[in-house]
């Protein structure tokens, strides 16, 4: 994944990038940490689903960081079947089963939307 | 829960769950339209056949429903076999069979679009490749003139966007995804390129592309209304990708420019492959059974359209579509297998298909069940789950048998195969 990518995501912070710590880069260190503040930590947060508008399609599943680590052939596009995810299709609507391991609530606190951008039908809202 | 198969559109996903206990239907995997499919054909598993004249039903066990069944097509002049949704191979290949033994036409909905988009040269093109290759190779992603969203709820997440693979070990974010409509949809949240087309613009946007790629004519001024940056963002997308899917839809096979704008695609991935890339195009049609039966005709003919056996051998149907010959009311006996003829047809050959008698075999609770001269039911397949089904992508899969299935007596293939034999036997005497 490209440092930025990593970066946007909040699995990196600008510190982590060793040519931005050298010397002449000051400036550039200071404003990209400042970009990346709020990315670094999510204190109120929540992930809604509306079954209503859900189809079941699954990308969240596929999409969630967590998923793919807890149950990975859901990486490869399988369904989920375990009970570790946080989110699984039941009867043809998804489901968030394990919202307190979502990466936005601690430890992790990272500002991750990924279910959200990626759900087609704005079934999940995130604050 | 148990492993099934789905077979409620093309892409039979075979990695989901089920479960019937006390008329209470679970699933684990099954999208939306898979799982709802599921429960309503679970409670109609029973076998049963009623008949209907003059507004009155009978009550008929199999035996004195087949034996009405084989009488009526003896005694047709004009038989149509019409259906097939939703049936396995192996009750697609006995139905092309019973079509010969009765000189009858066989027909399903494959012929709504996919029969001539599959006929079309772009297939001729070594353009196999699978849903599998595409999850681990598939670079660039281009959705066009297709909704997945709307018909094929898992094709992303399964197969295409989302998924990692071999060669895209980011999933998601190894890929770019493109999608082209005439209007804004749903499929369109996961693109990169988002490109909205005025109604027919196909051939010219696929034009306008492949003359960039080659430097005949670079991108510089607005076409079809779209800013040159956005076209120019979408090949250059297609000059970095090694390996370039194209799934084209209804807007390209229903658009009445079929074979104008299959011939501007093949171009395009012949232009990508000229350059050293990996490029494919591939059908997005949700219905489950027509490719099986593309694949089945093709064995017969070499067409993959309407297949008529009224002389005794195999030919394609000439002069007049199937559809024409129902809005004129040519067929005095329909039997249809598998399909709620009156939900696919379109509006005037479903007014002509009134006027036959029609045997409906297939489960109980649809249109076609609730008006057919004689109506078999039977359990649908996902139930019975016996023999296989053939993908979007030509790969057959084998139906998994479940504990839901010794709930479901006979099924679609178990009929129409003692239907045949009963009518040879007939024939013979
Ligand atoms: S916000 Fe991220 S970690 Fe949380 S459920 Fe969505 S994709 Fe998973
Ligand atoms: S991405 Fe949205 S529509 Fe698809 S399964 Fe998840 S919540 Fe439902
Ligand atoms: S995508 Fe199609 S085959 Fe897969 S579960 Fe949904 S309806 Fe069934």
């Amino acid at each position: 994944m490209a440092f930025a990518t990593k970066l946007a995501l909040g699995d990196v912070n600008a510190d982590d990038c060793p040519p931005l710590l050298e010397p002449g880069f000051e400036k550039n260190l200071k404003t990209i940490r400042e970009l990346t503040a709020p990315l670094l930590s999510t204190a109120e947060t929540g992930v809604k689903l509306d079954e209503e508008k859900c189809t079941g399609c699954g990308n969240c599943v596929v999409a969630c960081p967590v998923d793919v680590a807890v149950e990975p052939p859901t990486g490869i596009g399988k369904a989920a079947r375990g009970d570790v995810t946080v989110f699984r299709i039941d009867n043809g609507v998804a489901k968030i089963i394990n919202l307190e391991k979502c990466r936005r609530f601690p430890p992790d606190r990272l500002n991750c939307r990924v279910c959200e951008q990626y759900c087609c039908t704005d079934a999940i809202e995130i604050w | 829960m148990d492993d099934i198969v789905c077979n409620r559109c093309s892409l039979l996903c075979d990695d989901v769950l089920a479960q019937i206990r006390d008329m209470e239907t679970k699933s684990l995997g099954l999208c939306r339209l898979g799982h709802t499919h599921l429960e309503r054909v679970a409670h109609f598993s029973k076998i049963d056949a009623i008949s209907r004249k003059n507004g009155v039903e009978n009550g008929l066990n199999l035996d004195e429903a087949l034996t009405m069944a084989a009488e009526t097509l003896i005694s047709a002049k004009h038989p149509l076999l019409y259906g097939w949704s939703r049936c396995t191979n192996e009750t697609i290949s006995e139905g092309l069979s019973l079509a010969k033994t009765l000189k009858a036409v066989f027909d399903s909905s494959a012929s709504m679009g996919l029969s001539q988009s599959m006929s079309h040269n772009i297939h001729n093109m070594k353009l196999e490749t699978d849903l599998e290759a595409v999850q681990n190779n598939g670079e660039f992603i281009i959705y066009w003139g297709s909704n997945p969203v709307e018909s094929s709820h898992r094709h992303a997440s399964r197969f295409t966007v989302f998924p990692r693979g071999e060669n895209v070990p980011q999933g998601v974010e190894s890929r770019i995804t493109g999608v082209v409509d005439v209007r804004e949809t749903e499929t369109m949240k996961m693109g990169n390129h988002r490109i909205i087309i005025p109604q027919g613009g196909d051939s010219e946007l696929a034009r306008a592309l492949i003359d960039d790629l080659t430097g005949k004519t670079p991108l510089k001024t607005p076409i079809l209304g779209l800013p040159a940056a956005t076209l120019v963002g979408i090949s250059q997308a297609l000059r970095k990708s090694d390996f370039t899917v194209i799934f084209y839809g209804s807007g390209i096979i229903n658009s009445g420019k079929t074979a104008e704008n299959l011939s501007l695609l093949a171009e395009l991935i012949q232009t990508l492959r000229d350059l050293g890339k990996n490029a494919y195009a591939m059908p997005m049609w949700h219905e489950p059974s027509d490719m099986s039966v593309i694949k089945s005709s093709k064995k017969l003919t070499s067409t993959h359209l309407a297949i008529d056996f009224s002389s005794g051998k195999p030919t394609q149907l000439s002069a007049k579509t199937t559809f024409q010959r129902l809005t004129a009311k040519e067929f005095d006996v329909v039997l249809v297998v598998g399909t709620d003829a009156f939900a696919v047809l379109p509006g005037q050959a479903a007014r002509g298909l009134t006027s036959s008698n029609i045997i409906y075999i297939g489960s109980g609770g649809s249109l076609m069940d609730q008006w057919a001269q004689l109506s078999l039911r039977v359990a649908d397949d996902i139930m019975s789950a016996s023999g296989s089904m053939t993908r979007i992508d030509m790969k057959d899969i084998q139906l998994k048998s479940w504990s839901g299935s010794k709930m479901a007596s006979q099924n679609v293939f178990d009929v129409i195969t003692r239907l045949h034999r009963l009518i040879e036997a007939r024939l013979k005497d």
